[in-house]
């Protein structure tokens, strides 16, 4: 290990090189911390609520950790329970059976929070919509400051949505909320 | 010398506290009575000795021959520095007591109120006499009278067999360290055949007869203190016990084999060899660790209490073991210092303990309940005794400014200089007793956490808890009596060892240093540089707590919301969903593992309905009195065969036992 | 077996490519035995709204047959009696079609919490919604058991499950498992669905595993149609499963280390993670390939490019992951963690049939790919690695090796592929029902599916078994007599599905 990790001195970070993507991926951190900082004035606090998803858009969330998009530079962070949470991220199209633990999970955050549904599940607009045991989008459940559509959405997707979110969301016709 | 002096003003109280007792013979099932009027008067009478007591201590030793007695062996009393430290502990301790027990006997708990009250000023007596006794006769006789009266007491609710067999296991244990006290002052007495304490003290014996002496006094001292392996009565007896009892035998009582012990090698034997002191080291270590990692694994309150009184009478004795290493190798002040440990331990322990047992008591009492799996959440509803009980568990687990830290302190400054005692291999193992002596309190941090724990906060694990009531006036007054004491013990420690310098010249003509320290400060060693000042401590936490609840209230914006805990999304939280008494003593029981003997009951994974249980016994029971039980009964079964029950062969018996004795003195 | 059992039956003439029976009460209490024996072992049991079907696997003779029974005035006889991996799946049976099975040693409701608009939704007449009584949890007994609830919503980023332990202090005495909460009414989803359409609701049943449903989904519609898929699309979909596996496999990886602390290797196996899916972007246009094998052949193509990225990414792999692999090896705390934690018996393992690698890392070496080979595995076999210990580190090492047989194969698979049409239109409307069955070895296990398909090309019904069918019980047994801190590592050595499970 100790060599692994005086070998990794000497590498170039994965962190990207600046390319096409990437330079939206880039301009949107930047733009994130400085929103941040405004807004909130420290990090954000992410708690990740699964409320009946495939799966997909977990394994996409979990891709943000990683040395690529590495969403801790920006100052965002997961976190385990709701009561240190400024965001919840739902992802799925809201089982029945889940319903309870989602409501749960909202009224153990505490003010100020922001919800933001992820996945074309959590707008109400996936494959599931339709079915005897869902309710739909995330947003008849709980109420919801951003939509970012995906199937699953990218790692890139998901920064750009919550920077939109934190700057005011023109794109979606979102309000910040503070209640 | 005055008309006045302490020698008869502690026999006039001890002797009051015996006409108390018999008084309350005289309305023997009056509740009222005895409760009202006859404990308190104890309890003053306690207070006076206490207050007598420590005005003596600093005076000179005073001796008295009573009347009492048989005729050509009276009894001899003396008073000196020693009996008025322990004087003290015994009135003081037991004047809390009284109050709480003058609250806390009701009607139905087996034994006669006036009975009961009759029995426990006689225990109070002859323990004062004990500590008064000048000879070994007298010594003896109370002695005995103080373990026959603890008896009693132990066996108050003598209807149920547990108690019974308890109360059997601690008179057999208590009787077998009689004997060997007994053997002891017989082989101190050195051939004058004058059993009183002062031939002993001029009596010169041979170094292996002295060591004999030591060893047979350590015996039946260790026994009555409950060091292991004579430790198997201690967690039945005072369990069994009405909590008032309990407090007593665990504070007081078992203090009198410490001032045995130091009489014993401090003064009627004089000149002790070093190496005595390694005897009681490594028991006293062992006990500790011991009594320590049982008090883990336990589920009944009392008995985690009896095991930690098992770990401190550890750390006494291991004091003690120090101090006469100090002493035998020529290190005058550090023996002081261990002594001084030790001493300051004992009388922490006493209230400390109390304490504890009789916050114990009050939650029996209010919910039925001794066993940790059915207690919780009882700070809500007992608020007194919880906050009061808190004390008592912060001190026991030795957290400063409270007193037990103190002595601890205290104890392991002594052991971090030992590696300076000029013999080869002692100077290397003696600085692992500072590590063993320093696990042994961090295990009884942990162990008063669960202690705690278990029994004031978090959820009520059964239904009946939310009935429970606080204890009453008296019991409370108890409490607060013990609690400050251990305040006071914690918070001036120069003062007291101020009290217990006179009591360590006494004993061992060595002397600490003086040290030109202000009185907030205690410096026990000034060339070593090691201080502390629990005053500063508790004003700088009490300084933090203000200022945080300050700036709260400055900054706060007041806007609260109560919510349910957190318990990810399911919504179905109940009592059973809270660390259990065993499973917090899980752990160290795993780690611990070879010094219990466990029997598990496992379930297997598919099983309809599982079943678990682990239950963790004395080894030392299994190893060494189950065979000597049943070695004893082997013996006794072969011996039987005497008593072949016909009246012609025991008149034979009589016969031959007549010609025998004929052809021995013609 | 199979043939003892089924001899003097004649096989249903719709279903493909494996003989389906109809048996009576007999014939199921003679599977019923042969289960308990272990002679055969159960792939599949799933309900209908007038039968109960089930699939079985003979591994003597490497046979596989599916047989059915009636439901006669909503009772059938229940298998959970001899083999008890048939429990859970009787009780969804029970709880989505109101089948009463006789017998059933467990008879509360697994994956109906009460909260649906109706009860036994896809039964004939859906009962409406009563209340249920709350949920019974088996109790362990003993004076100093304490109980742990955790979940639904998990501390991570994991998909919703509870878990209620019994625990004694640190050790855990008992787990179970409720789950279910993830069900999204998927079986009665695809009821009545264009073969298109049910295609994109298949492959949204487990998200890491979208290849494998898709794949599995357009081989039973396949062999019910009896169609052929052309040469190259046989290709690109197992170049896209072998992607979806390294890709799975190198994640778990990191996170079990990660769930023993050692957050190096997480991290390193998460650029390397990172690096196949934008190769799998590249080359396919979807990093999870999502929606890209469908029935009837693969909707993308693999252009020069996208053999170019893939073999670079593979190339990597080969470079870096050795040093990893060492670095896993050679951490004396990861080891410690790993080695003789979670054990799996290899007879719980061969009972349950366990699937995928939990089921290789305790002796079971059964893979479909080569076991019931299918293209085009028949043409390029592919290798299995197969460990006898059982416990967590077995598992990674299963994975481990799983990974770089699954490079070398698409290496060579890459230069082999034939070119062609990418896909064929599939016609559906037969004119009268075909049923289809298929199974393919996702990265967790084998995948059993069957598709009855109606006479007007419209999905009749469509069952999707997941392999965490099997695993979710096999953890509750290898957790026990462990410490409450191993469940993650354990859970995660195992990785099952909440939402392919048919939650």
């Amino acid at each position: 290990m100790r060599r692994r990790l005086f070998k990794n001195l000497f590498t170039a970070p994965c962190t990207e090189p600046v390319t096409e993507g990437a330079a939206t991926l880039e301009v949107a951190g930047a733009q994130l911390r400085g929103v941040i900082a405004r807004s909130l004035g420290r990090s954000l606090a992410i708690r990740e609520v699964d409320a009946g998803s495939c799966n997909a858009c977990e394994l996409e969330i979990h891709a943000l950790s990683n040395a690529f998009y590495d969403v801790e530079r920006f100052g965002i962070r997961f976190v385990a329970s709701p009561r240190h949470a400024d965001l919840l991220l739902v992802t799925g199209p809201v089982t029945l059976n889940m319903r309870e633990a989602l409501e749960r999970t909202y009224a153990a955050t505490p003010a100020p929070k922001w919800v933001v549904a992820v996945g074309d599940c959590g707008g109400g607009c996936g494959v599931f919509a339709d079915s005897y045991a869902c309710v739909g989008a995330v947003s008849k459940v709980i109420p919801v400051d951003l939509v970012i559509r995906g199937c699953p959405p990218t790692p890139t997707d998901l920064l750009q949505g919550l920077l939109e979110l934190l700057s005011g969301g023109a794109a979606l016709g979102v309000n910040t909320r503070h209640s | 010398m005055s008309v006045y002096s302490s020698l008869s003003a502690c026999l006039g109280l001890i002797a009051l506290w015996g006409l108390i007792g018999l008084v309350g013979l005289l309305r023997p099932m009056s509740v009222g009575f005895v409760g009202r009027t006859l404990f308190p008067l104890g309890a003053l009478c306690g207070a006076a000795l206490a207050v007598v007591a420590a005005v003596s201590l600093a005076s000179p030793p005073e001796q008295l021959t009573l009347a009492v007695g048989l005729p050509d062996l009276p009894m001899h009393v003396r008073r000196d520095a020693l009996t008025s430290l322990f004087l003290f502990l015994l009135g003081a301790a037991s004047a809390g007591i009284s109050v709480f027990a003058a609250g806390y006997f009701r009607r139905g708990h087996g034994t006669a109120p006036g009975l009961l009250c009759l029995q426990y000023h006689m225990f109070l007596a002859s323990m004062g006499f004990v500590l008064l006794a000048n000879d070994a006769y007298a010594f003896m006789v109370a002695w005995e009278t103080m373990a026959l009266s603890s008896y009693f007491l132990v066996t108050t609710q003598h209807g149920l067999a547990e108690i019974r067999r308890a109360g059997f296991l601690y008179l057999l244990i208590a009787h077998v360290g009689a004997i060997a006290i007994l053997l002891s002052f017989g082989v101190m007495q050195g051939g004058s055949w004058q059993f009183t304490f002062d031939a002993m003290r001029g009596a010169h014996l041979a170094p292996q007869w002295a060591a004999t002496a030591f060893l047979l006094a350590l015996f039946g001292f260790g026994a009555k203190a409950g060091l292991v392996p004579l430790h198997v009565w201690l967690p039945e007896a005072h369990p069994a016990a009405p909590s008032p009892v309990s407090a007593l035998m665990s504070g007081v009582m078992l203090k009198t084999a410490v001032y045995g012990m130091l009489r014993v090698t401090f003064d009627l034997l004089g000149h002790a060899q070093w190496w005595w002191g390694l005897v009681p080291l490594t028991f006293g270590l062992f006990s500790a660790l011991y009594g320590v990692v049982f008090a883990a694994a336990q589920t009944d309150m009392k008995r985690l209490l009896a095991y930690s009184s098992i770990e401190n009478m550890g750390i006494i004795f291991t004091g003690l073991g120090l101090a006469i290493v100090f002493l035998g190798v020529g290190m005058p002040s550090l023996g002081a210092l261990a002594l001084i440990a030790l001493l300051y331990h004992s009388l922490n322990h006493a209230f400390m303990k109390s304490l504890l047992f009789l916050g114990t008591g009050a939650v029996l009492h209010s919910t039925g309940e001794r066993n940790l799996g059915r207690l919780g959440g009882l700070i809500h509803r007992m608020p007194w005794v919880a906050w009061l009980t808190l004390i008592g568990a912060l001190a026991m687990a030795g957290l400063p400014p409270l007193n037990g830290f103190v002595s601890e302190w205290l104890l392991l400054q002594a052991f971090l200089f030992s590696n300076e005692v000029p013999r080869p291999f002692i100077n290397m193992l003696l600085p692992l007793g500072a590590a063993l002596v320093a696990l042994a309190a961090a295990l009884a941090a942990y162990v008063m956490v669960k202690f705690y724990g278990v029994i004031f906060l978090g959820q009520p694990r059964e239904a009946s808890l939310n009935r429970a009531q606080d204890a009453g006036v008296l019991e409370r007054i108890g409490l607060i009596w013990l609690a400050l004491s251990c305040f006071a013990l914690g918070l001036l420690p120069t003062y007291v060892i101020g009290a217990l310098r006179s009591v360590v010249e006494q004993l061992s003509g060595a002397e600490l240093p003086s040290a030109h320290a202000p009185w907030w400060l205690l410096v026990p060693l000034p060339e070593r540089r090691a201080s502390y000042s629990p005053l500063v401590f508790f004003l700088a936490i009490a300084a933090v707590v203000v200022v945080t609840m300050f700036a709260v209230r400055l900054f706060y914006h007041r806007r609260v919301r109560r919510a349910p805990p957190w318990d990810c999304g399911f919504g179905g939280l109940n009592s059973r969903m809270q660390d259990s008494a065993e499973g917090f003593g899980q752990p160290i029981r795993h780690i611990f593992g070879p010094f219990f003997a466990m029997k598990r009951e496992l379930p297997s994974p598919f099983d309809h309905a599982p079943r678990y249980r682990v239950t963790a016994g004395d080894r030392i029971w299994l190893a060494l009195y189950l065979p000597l039980g049943t070695l004893v009964r082997r013996v006794a079964d072969t011996v039987m065969w005497l008593q072949q029950g016909r009246i012609s062969t025991y008149l034979l018996y009589s016969f031959v036992t007549l010609v025998v004795l004929l052809a021995l003195v013609v | 077996m199979l043939k003892a059992l089924f001899a003097d039956l004649s096989a249903a003439p719709t279903h493909r490519p494996w003989p389906r029976f109809a048996v009576g009460a007999e014939g199921w209490r003679g599977i019923g035995e042969a289960l308990r024996e272990g002679k055969l072992d159960l792939v599949g049991l799933w309900g209908d709204v007038d039968a109960v079907h089930c699939a079985l696997y003979e591994p003597a003779t490497q046979n596989v047959a599916s047989a059915s029974i009636e439901v006669r005035a909503g009772k059938a006889p229940s298998l959970a009696v001899f083999h008890a991996p048939a429990s859970r799946l009787e009780r969804a049976i029970s709880d989505l079609f109101g089948i009463e099975f006789v017998g059933l040693p467990d008879p509360r409701p697994w994956i109906d919490h009460g909260r649906w608009p109706l009860h036994t939704p896809l039964a004939e007449l859906p009962r409406p919604h009563a209340p249920l009584p709350p949920y019974r949890f088996l109790e362990a007994e003993g004076p100093s058991l304490h109980q742990i609830p955790v979940g639904p919503v998990h501390a991570g980023i994991i998909e919703p499950g509870h878990f209620r332990f019994t625990a004694s202090g640190e050790t855990i005495v008992r787990l179970e498992e409720r789950l279910g909460y993830t069900h999204k009414g998927i079986e009665k989803l695809l009821d009545d669905k264009s073969i298109d359409e049910a295609a994109r609701v298949a492959a949204r049943v487990s998200g890491d595993s979208t290849v494998a449903y898709s794949f599995l989904f357009a081989r039973a519609v396949e062999a019910a149609l009896e169609f052929h898929p052309p040469a190259r699309a046989v290709w690109l979909r197992a170049v896209m499963a072998e992607l979806e596996r390294i890709a799975n496999h190198l994640g778990d990886i990191g996170a079990i280390c990660n769930d023993a602390a050692f957050s190096m290797m997480h991290a390193e196996c998460a650029i390397l993670r990172e690096e196949v899916l934008r190769a799998c972007a590249v080359a396919f246009g979807h990093r999870l390939l999502m929606d890209r094998v469908v029935p009837g052949g693969v909707a993308a193509d693999l252009e020069p490019v996208g053999a170019e990225a893939i073999l670079s990414v593979t190339q990597r792999i080969r470079r870096q992951f050795p040093e990893l692999i060492e670095l896993y090896e050679n951490t004396a705390s990861l080891q410690d963690r790993t080695v003789g934690t979670g054990v799996v018996s290899a007879e719980l393992a061969a009972q349950f049939a366990a699937p995928g690698y939990v089921g290789r890392a305790s002796g079971r070496s059964f893979d479909v790919r080569l076991a019931l080979p299918y293209a085009p595995y028949d043409v390029v076999p592919i290798q299995i690695a197969v460990r006898p210990e059982g416990d967590v580190d077995a598992r990674v090492w299963v994975r481990i090796r799983e990974m770089l047989h699954s490079i070398g194969w698409l290496e060579a698979a890459l230069t082999s592929i034939p070119g062609g049409p990418l896909r064929l239109p599939v016609n559906a409307a037969a004119g009268a029902s075909v049923e289809g069955s298929a199974l393919v070895e996702g990265f967790r296990g084998d995948i059993l599916g069957y598709v009855r398909i109606g006479p007007a090309g419209r999905i009749e019904r469509c069952h999707l078994r997941d392999p965490s069918w099997f695993l979710w019980p096999l953890l509750e047994a290898a957790i026990e007599g462990n410490i409450v801190a191993d469940f993650p590592l354990c859970n995660k050595s195992f990785n099952c599905s909440y939402s392919g499970h048919d939650l």
